[in-house]
């Protein structure tokens, strides 16, 4: 793709993936040295509970933020342990955010092809859609989206892209 | 139950956990990287379209990027390019219309994803990458997880190391 001032070229991807009815769970603030791995993946791994999005990223000073989506049904059944995890994690605060939607976009060789993510993003944010979070690694690109936004987003989403199925 | 009793409820519940064995299939290490990380103190998507544009036009290959809400209202954005568009990636943050709007700016050289597969959202996956590379004193500059994979950005140095031991916690090919 040559992405150097505008696209010339319309990438053609996999089908792209919609889940509904997710919540967004931020916790934030966790200081560097805490073992917050085995607290809370250990936590969730008992609860039987699977992640659809999981990034963890540097957060402000000496701290670390991590944020994943589990269904709806699934928070249902760790709400009331999240200041519990809170507070053993010793996090500044945990957020909520639903009903969120995750769109998952496939390849191919994103990984390299320069511009692509720059290029998505950017007719994102100035279609005015806000991405709650996002995790593009390798050729997969995950965006988590207010679920009221998830319509606008496949659409766009099929302007950008070459989707099976539409030309 | 009050909290301190429910952390504790929490706390025993994981001691009891055994993870099975885990077999992966792939172990995958990037060409080098700088990885550049930066707020927007508002999640102003319009100047967010105009430091990806700048990127876009650089011809940068962001082959790791993460965005999140912080607690604030600002926009945390965390990214990895090929070190080869490291220099003129750098260069889009130092324009001046950029420099008004992006703060707490980092940039580090010289760091790599390690990516592993398949993950399927499995918390105790997560669990032991982590715990394996911290374990040996690893920094993990940023961690993120499609459908089948979860990746972690380390520094180079570390690689031959990280690598070494997360082939003795999991069963890989």
């Amino acid at each position: 793709m040559n992405t150097v001032g505008t696209v010339v070229e319309r990438l053609e991807i996999f089908p792209l993936k919609l889940t509904e009815s997710l919540a967004l769970v931020s916790i934030l603030g966790i200081p560097k040295q805490s073992g917050f791995a085995q607290v809370l993946f250990g936590y969730l791994y008992r609860q039987g509970v699977t992640t659809s999005f999981l990034a963890e990223t540097t957060g402000q000073g000496a701290c670390r933020d991590l944020v994943f989506a589990v269904s709806e049904e699934q928070l249902e059944e760790i709400q009331g342990d999240l200041e519990s995890l809170r507070v053993a994690l010793q996090a500044e605060t945990v957020k909520v955010e639903r009903p969120v939607a995750l769109v998952r976009i496939l390849g191919p060789h994103f990984d390299i092809r320069p511009g692509v993510a720059g290029y998505l993003f950017g007719r994102m944010a100035k279609e005015g859609i806000g991405a709650l979070a996002s995790s593009t690694t390798i050729t997969t690109t995950l965006l988590v989206v207010p679920q009221a936004q998830a319509e606008q987003l496949m659409r766009l989403l099929k302007s950008v892209f070459v989707v099976p199925g539409r030309k | 139950m009050t909290v301190d009793s429910k952390m504790l409820d929490i706390i025993r519940k994981i001691g009891e956990v055994t993870p099975p064995p885990v077999r992966l299939s792939k172990l995958f290490r990037s060409p080098e990287q700088d990885f550049i990380s930066f707020s927007l103190p508002t999640a102003d998507t319009s100047f967010l379209a105009l430091v990806f544009d700048l990127l876009a036009q650089s011809s940068a290959n962001i082959r790791y990027l993460s965005q999140h809400h912080g607690g604030e209202g600002d926009l945390r954005v965390q990214m990895c390019v090929d070190s080869v568009h490291g220099a003129v990636a750098l260069k889009a943050f130092q324009r001046e219309e950029v420099v008004r709007g992006v703060v707490d700016i980092q940039h580090c050289s010289g760091v790599v994803i390690l990516s592993l597969y398949p993950f399927g959202g499995q918390p105790h996956i997560a669990q032991r990458i982590l715990e394996t590379l911290r374990a040996e004193g690893i920094e993990i500059l940023g961690a993120g997880a499609a459908t089948s994979v979860f990746s972690c950005v380390i520094f180079s140095r570390n690689v031959e190391m990280a690598v070494s031991k997360l082939k003795r916690a999991f069963v890989l090919p």
